[in-house]
């Protein structure tokens, strides 16, 4: 600084005062970590939707926590549980119950089945999640009640004084009740529940081996099997008197005596709605009847499901109520549930079906069948999960839906086990599970992660459970006993159908109106009528939606002939204006062809809405049968009307070409001598016959296409509902037509000036200036505002929520509603808890948008950027 | 080039001079400008035309059936019905009536086939009232009635002396109610606080009595104690407003002879519109627009005023904006003047063009995953923790105005950034090569020459994007709008401002008015006035945008020389 200031020969008078280089400095500093800051935070948002998403995809872990030599004193185990957190193991032999704590294998509480009733059990169901439980006897009786821990939380004062101190973990017996403390502030309370429910049932006389119980809306229902293959159903419904508060029961029963000497069934399954019966032999064969009516059951199928050799060990209901697991001595499990087929026989319409099948993994690799035989399934209350353990000590997690191996433990590997596992109890929360095998009790903790989704279930065709076959399907909020559906491409398909048609309506309008604008109206109009249409650009889109979808959508319908017959009409009326135009001589043409719009506007766009709607109702009866609802529902007889309607654009495009390629340089030829009347008329009736040659073409195409039996209504048309995609691209298209005029208008307009005087001057006309010359020197702007309109049609959501009825279907019908991923997002994150699959799905949904539009608007502005060196080249 | 195309060009002939003009094709594109036009213009008009007209008085008519029903409404459409599917010759035409008095009724609007009318009127006394609850009652005064004794017979004098004691009895029972919800909600707020803080102390100085405990008990005790007593004493007070109020009733007489008594605190507002001239119409509209703007809303948002709404969207927008308004601009200067050009900035001024282009619901995932579950969530356990443990209510771990205010400001920081770097690059070099030689240095020539030249554009950017978040529902579903939230974001308790609070939002409303009403029908009308107000509301703000791009413009054009 000091040299360069001696270059006048005169040192620096003053230096530059601190606090002005110390503000230019703090001024750079701040700008660039500011600016810096803010864009990386812009640029965060995908990276953090990315995050929520991506632990779905994050498969699951399992750790040993302990294993400790155990053993129960019988081995007569009749049924066995966890309590809510998975800390306490009960099992109930036929002399006691007891509780263990599994971390230590101490024996808590012990409890004789003598003293509440059940030394006398054979076989005991047992609900895990409401601990409901069904017993039978050795003399054939059944009885319900509870069985299992229930846990409570004990208010701070109610804590007895042994239990305040215990850190957390730790836990202490006190009068047969168990206190632990869990967290910093909860002390649980743990009881051990036994008690039998009056009336004893006593129809059947042989022991029962085996029971199955269904919790229904309003009572439960059960069902036993004697070892002579003798069954009895009992419904049992409660209900209460909303006025007197008096609950009174109901019971709905039968036995079903085996007479045809199948005396080896082994299983009996009640499906969880209560209305089918489900008893397998251990052989593979099985029956299902119908106990909708319990008192009449009626037997719907009788069938072999394995093969001969094999042999069903295991039979588990999973959640969702209608499939069960069935695992085999070869160590292979099956799911099977009943779902409705057009192709069945059977009298309720339904067949029980294998749908998926796990192979054990020895079986695959040794081919060795011995030893692998399943001996354990647990089933998880909450979800499609199970665990499944073999003889050889395989421990399997599985997730019944998309038939994904979610875990494998081998236990023996671990020397978890050594013997083969006995029991297998799958927490509650899914978060632990526990494996007894005689001599060992091992408890691992799992980290499922997100078993029902996977990139196959997000994207793939599943089968899931009563569906007929494998299928698309978003359904994510139905009831808690089911399971939730989550497919993206029903969405996926919503989104892109919704933008197609409203990019067909709205490109052709946005592009055509910005080429008028731009080339053929003087400056002056040009102010008047551009703020108009960026007007409608700063209009609220739930405003569009709105209109759209409760204004609209209700005018559409009762006028949708005259909508559609408008769509032709005003083309026509607006052509016909222009070869009448034609008839005024030149030089009055060009001096009043500001006119040309205002005449347009109010001339031939009504008189176009007006031919559309008288000509509505004779187009209706011609084509449709005098009734297009009828129509597209499929009534009317024939099709070709809706043939006639989807290729009169292509004949008219067809016969265009024909007329220009072929007539138009014939004629040429022939009229050197007309006058310009004479002209005119020739081209309205070239455009007449050009009419009626597309008319007829598209008639006798829609005629052949028919006679062929091709249908459009199972395409682009089908059956009609208020809400639909042709109200959706009309409110669309008020939001996109905006965007693409004005970037059209701009690219247009930017096109250098000389280009357009050489061409004027070189004795061009107007439209072969703009056709010639500056629609090719513009079309990558053009592009880029198309792609721009694409990229904001994607991610429109309120318009699209309120107009187009959300039902995720998947059809190019034009008259039916779709469901977007947007809308989806805007109407169901609020409603999910955080960090649910659901939750996560949605922001997979929402990086998928990210992702579309950033590409989309990438290529858009990258186009633009090359449009613009290109114009500033020439 | 091919010989026969260039002969093709050499003939000259009428015929190909008409067709150079392409003129079918000029034809088509104006009119795709006149499709738009009429788009835009017809949708203006429609939603003017319905919002501005929902409050005018209309006539009350007498429509007697031929059935011997009477029934007394506004006619609210007429069209011509077909009544046999496969005949089009035998329709009818019907009205719309909005015959209100729902209780009675069962319904808000009825179909009335015009075959089907035997004759009808204009009563002079019919009258029309909007009450809290219920809809609106038409019918005919009969008595006002103090403690069930009648004050004055006959219409006239009934309605004389409703409109003389009207003012008064509304006003104690606005009064009532203000006490009620203001006074006692602070009064309820008081208490909760004093328990938190007990609960805050256990947690702090653990379960086990310490004097911190004990001192936080005692202060809560005082405070329930204080309370109680300032409980009693609102209590008299609402009281003596509510006796005052109480057994002013008046009596009406509905079109089918149904006796019916409304008790007077409860009407909103009544007219009598085929009594009144231009001028008293003319005043009605205005009180109804009045308490559209400045009342709370009443059944389901259907009815009443939007002023939560009003001030929510402007308090939002607000707040937005200030938020929007350093950032953008810190942004933009980096980028313009502190960045070195190269392919970095080039790609990072792409991703933030790209950006203005994501769907706004994407960035309403966003604000509700990063802000409201993660900084929230995050505030709630370092500083309201009680308040989380106790009542099991997230303070800021749910939606609310700061939330919704910066996913806006997120969303429209794309925007801003790209407005200013324009009105920065349009600022000519030469303005600052001249600053730099006379010494200034960078920051004082940012300060002093860039921004004031700058700064139309930057003001236009901004109040745009303020125009776009007004009207921008979808993120905001996610992140803290609600669908009636009396409380205001702003207002007269300490701190004043509560950024932790859910709002209501204009733009919801016509979504949740429109679509989730139980009452679509009647509902309607007031979702127009609602867009009307909406649309007015940005068309304002993109009017003040223009007008400050001129106005600073004419300030701070440089002068050339």
């Amino acid at each position: 600084m000091n040299q360069l200031a001696t270059y006048t020969g005169r040192k620096k008078r003053n230096a530059t005062h601190a606090t002005i280089l110390l503000s230019d400095k703090i001024a750079h500093f701040v700008i660039t970590l500011g600016g810096l800051a803010t864009i990386a935070v812009v640029l965060l948002v995908g990276v953090f939707l990315l995050v929520v998403a991506l632990p779905l995809f994050y498969s699951a872990t399992t750790d040993l926590e302990q294993s400790i030599s155990f053993n129960l004193p019988s081995d007569q185990l009749l049924a066995s549980g966890l309590d809510e957190s998975g800390s306490l193991a009960w099992f109930c032999n036929t002399d006691e119950i007891s509780v263990i704590e599994v971390k230590t294998g101490n024996r808590l509480l012990t409890r004789s089945t003598e003293s509440c009733g059940l030394q006398q059990a054979s076989s005991i169901c047992h609900l895990r999640d409401t601990l409901q439980s069904a017993f039978g006897f050795e003399d054939g009786t059944i009885r319900t009640g509870r069985l299992g821990l229930t846990t409570s939380y004990v208010p701070r004062e109610n804590i007895p004084p042994s239990a305040i101190s215990l850190n957390i973990g730790e836990l202490v017996v006190i009068n047969n009740v168990i206190y632990l403390r869990s967290s910093n502030d909860v002390t649980k309370k743990i009881e051990l529940l036994a008690d039998l429910d009056e009336p004893v049932s006593a129809s059947l006389t042989r022991p029962i081996i085996n029971i199955d119980l269904a919790i229904t809306t309003n009572g439960f229902c059960v069902a036993a099997l004697d070892d002579q293959g003798n069954i009895r159903v009992e419904k049992r419904s409660f209900q209460k008197n909303l006025i007197t508060d008096e609950s009174s029961v109901s019971t709905l029963e039968a036995t079903i005596k085996e007479d045809r000497g199948y005396s080896d069934f082994r299983f009996i399954r009640v499906s969880g709605l209560g209305d089918q019966l489900f008893v397998f032999t251990r052989a593979g064969v099985f029956k299902r009847l119908l106990i909708r009516d319990v008192t009449r059951p009626v037997l719907m199928e009788q069938r072999r499901l394995l093969q001969k050799n094999q042999t069903i060990t295991h039979v588990t209901r999973l959640f969702g109520g209608s499939s069960f697991v069935l695992g085999d001595d070869s160590g292979t499990t099956r799911i099977l549930f009943t779902s409705r087929d057009t192709s069945v026989t059977t009298k309720d319409g339904l067949e029980t079906k294998i749908t998926a099948t796990f192979a054990s993994r020895l079986n695959e690799h040794h081919k060795q069948k011995k030893g692998t035989e399943i001996t354990a399934i647990s089933a998880s209350s909450r979800s499609r999960l199970f665990a499944v353990a073999s003889a050889d000590g395989f421990i399997q997690l599985l997730q019944a839906t998309n038939h994904s191996i979610v875990a494998e433990i081998s236990s023996k590997k671990s020397s978890a086990l050594t013997q083969k596992p006995q029991v297998l109890l799958l927490g509650s929360r899914e978060d632990n599970l526990v494996a007894y095998d005689g001599k060992n009790l091992a408890s691992w903790k799992i980290v499922p992660g997100y078993p029902e989704v996977s990139f196959g279930t997000l994207f793939g065709k599943i089968w899931y459970e009563n569906y007929p076959g494998s299928d698309y399907a978003w359904e994510s909020t139905g009831h808690e006993s089911f399971e939730p559906k989550f497919s993206l491409v029903p969405l996926l398909f919503g989104t892109i159908k919704a933008t197609i048609y409203s990019m067909l309506f709205a490109t052709p309008v946005a592009i055509f109106a910005a080429i008028y604008t731009s080339q053929f109206m003087t400056p002056a109009w040009k102010s008047k009528i551009k703020p108009i249409i960026e007007m409608m650009a700063s209009l609220p889109s739930v405003v569009l939606g709105f209109i759209a979808g409760l204004i609209l959508a209700p005018l559409i319908e009762s006028g949708v002939m005259i909508f559609i017959t408008s769509l032709f009409t005003v083309p026509i009326t607006l052509l016909i204006g222009a070869f009448l135009w034609q008839f005024w001589p030149l030089g009055l043409r060009s001096r009043v062809s500001n006119w040309r719009f205002l005449s347009v506007l109010f001339v031939a766009l009504p008189l176009g809405i007006l031919f559309g709607w008288s000509v509505a109702k004779p187009t209706e009866s011609l084509l449709f049968d005098g009734d297009i609802f009828a129509w597209l529902n499929g009534r009317g007889a024939s099709g070709w009307g809706g043939w006639v309607l989807a290729l009169f654009p292509l004949s008219a495009m067809v016969a265009t070409l024909i007329i220009s390629r072929f007539i138009n340089p014939w004629i040429r030829q022939r009229s050197s001598k007309w006058g310009h009347w004479q002209t005119a008329c020739i081209a309205l009736l070239l455009f007449i016959a050009g009419f009626f040659l597309a008319g007829i073409t598209s008639t006798a195409a829609a005629m052949f296409l028919d006679a062929l039996r091709w249908e459009t209504r199972s395409g682009v048309f089908g059956t009609y509902v208020q809400r639909n995609t042709m109200v959706v691209a009309i409110g669309m298209s008020f939001a996109i037509i905006p965007l693409i005029f004005t970037i059209a208008d701009d690219a247009l307009s930017s096109v250098p000036d000389h280009l357009r005087s050489g061409s004027l001057g070189a004795g061009a006309t107007p439209w072969q200036t703009t056709v010639r010359i500056v629609l090719p020197t513009a079309a990558s702007g053009l592009f880029s505002a198309v792609m721009i309109g694409l990229g904001r049609a994607i991610g429109e959501t309120m318009i699209v929520l309120m107009a187009a009825g959300n039902t995720p279907l998947m059809d190019w019908n034009v008259f039916s509603g779709f469901q977007t991923l947007s809308a989806t997002i805007a109407t169901e994150l609020p409603e999910t808890t955080q960090g649910s699959a659901h939750y996560r799905i949605l922001f997979l949904a929402a990086v998928l948008l990210f992702v579309l539009t950033f590409f989309i608007n990438t290529v858009a502005e990258l186009v633009r950027q090359r449009f613009r060196r290109r114009v500033h080249e020439l | 080039m091919n010989s026969s195309r260039f002969q093709r060009h050499n003939i000259r002939s009428p015929f190909s001079a008409v067709m150079a003009h392409g003129e079918p094709w000029v034809w088509l594109m104006s009119g795709a400008l006149a499709i738009a036009v009429m788009m835009i213009v017809g949708l203006l008009l429609f939603v003017t035309v319905r919002g501005s007209l929902h409050f005018w008085p209309r006539p009350l008519y007498e429509i007697v059936l031929r059935n011997g029903e009477t029934c007394l409404g506004e006619v609210t459409s007429r069209e011509t019905h077909i009544n046999n599917l496969q005949d089009d010759k035998d329709f009818t035409a019907r009205r719309l009536v909005h015959i209100a008095n729902f209780e009675i009724t069962g319904t808000h609007y009825r179909w009335i086939d015009e075959n089907d009318i035997a004759s009808t009127q204009q009563p002079i006394v019919a009258t029309v009232v909007e009450r809290l609850e219920g809809g609106r009652f038409h019918g005919f005064p009969v008595r006002v009635l103090k403690n069930g004794i009648a004050v004055t017979n006959g219409p006239e004098m009934a309605w004389k002396k409703y409109k003389e004691i009207a003012p008064t009895v509304r006003q104690q029972f606005r009064d009532a109610n203000y006490l009620d919800r203001h006074d006692r909600g602070e009064l309820q707020q008081r208490l909760r606080r004093a328990r938190l803080a007990v609960f805050d102390a256990r947690l702090k100085y653990g379960s086990e009595q310490n004097s911190f405990v004990e001192a936080a008990q005692e202060k809560e005790k005082q405070v329930s104690k204080e309370v109680a007593l300032l409980s009693n004493h609102l209590d008299s007070k609402l009281a003596s407003l509510r006796e005052a109020n109480q057994g002013w009733d008046f009596e009406f007489k509905t079109a089918e002879g149904i006796s019916i008594t409304l008790p007077i605190e409860e009407i909103v507002q009544a007219w009598q519109p085929n009594n009144i001239g231009f001028w008293e119409s003319f005043r009605i509209y205005g009180a109804r627009w009045w308490e559209f703007l400045s009342d709370d809303p009443r059944e389901a948002n259907s009815a009443g005023g939007v002023f939560p709404a009003i001030c929510g969207t402007v308090s939002m927008t607000f707040f937005m904006a200030i938020l929007v308004a350093p950032f953008g601009v810190l942004a933009a200067l980096y980028l313009r003047e502190y960045a070195a050009d190269g392919p970095i900035t080039a790609t990072v001024r792409i991703a933030i063009n790209n950006l203005a282009g994501v769907p706004s619901i994407v960035y309403g995932a966003f604000g509700l995953g990063f802000f409201c579950y993660g900084i929230g969530g995050w505030i709630d356990e370092l500083f309201f923790t009680a308040s989380l443990l106790a009542d099991n209510q997230p303070t800021y771990g749910t939606g609310g105005l700061l939330w919704a205010s910066l996913t806006l400001a997120l969303l429209t920081l794309p925007v801003v950034i790209i407005a200013t770097e324009e009105a920065l690059a349009a600022v000519p070099n030469s303005m600052r090569e001249g600053s730099y030689a006379c010494g200034a240095s960078k920051w004082q020539t940012i300060r002093r020459i860039v921004l004031p030249r700058a700064l139309p554009g930057i003001m236009t950017g901004l109040i745009l994007a303020m125009a776009r978040a007004a009207g921008e529902v979808a993120p905001l579903m996610l992140v803290g709008v609600k669908k009636v939230a009396l409380d205001l974001p702003i207002d007269t308790s300490f701190p004043f401002i509560h950024p932790d609070r859910e709002f209501m939002h204009l733009a919801y409303l016509v979504y949740d008015v429109g679509f989730q009403s139980p009452n679509s029908q009647a509902a309607k009308p007031m979702v127009f006035t609602i867009t009307l107000l909406l649309v007015a509301l940005i068309a304002i703000l993109n009017i003040t945008a223009i007008y400050i791009r001129s106005h600073l413009k004419r300030r701070y054009v440089p002068q050339h020389f």
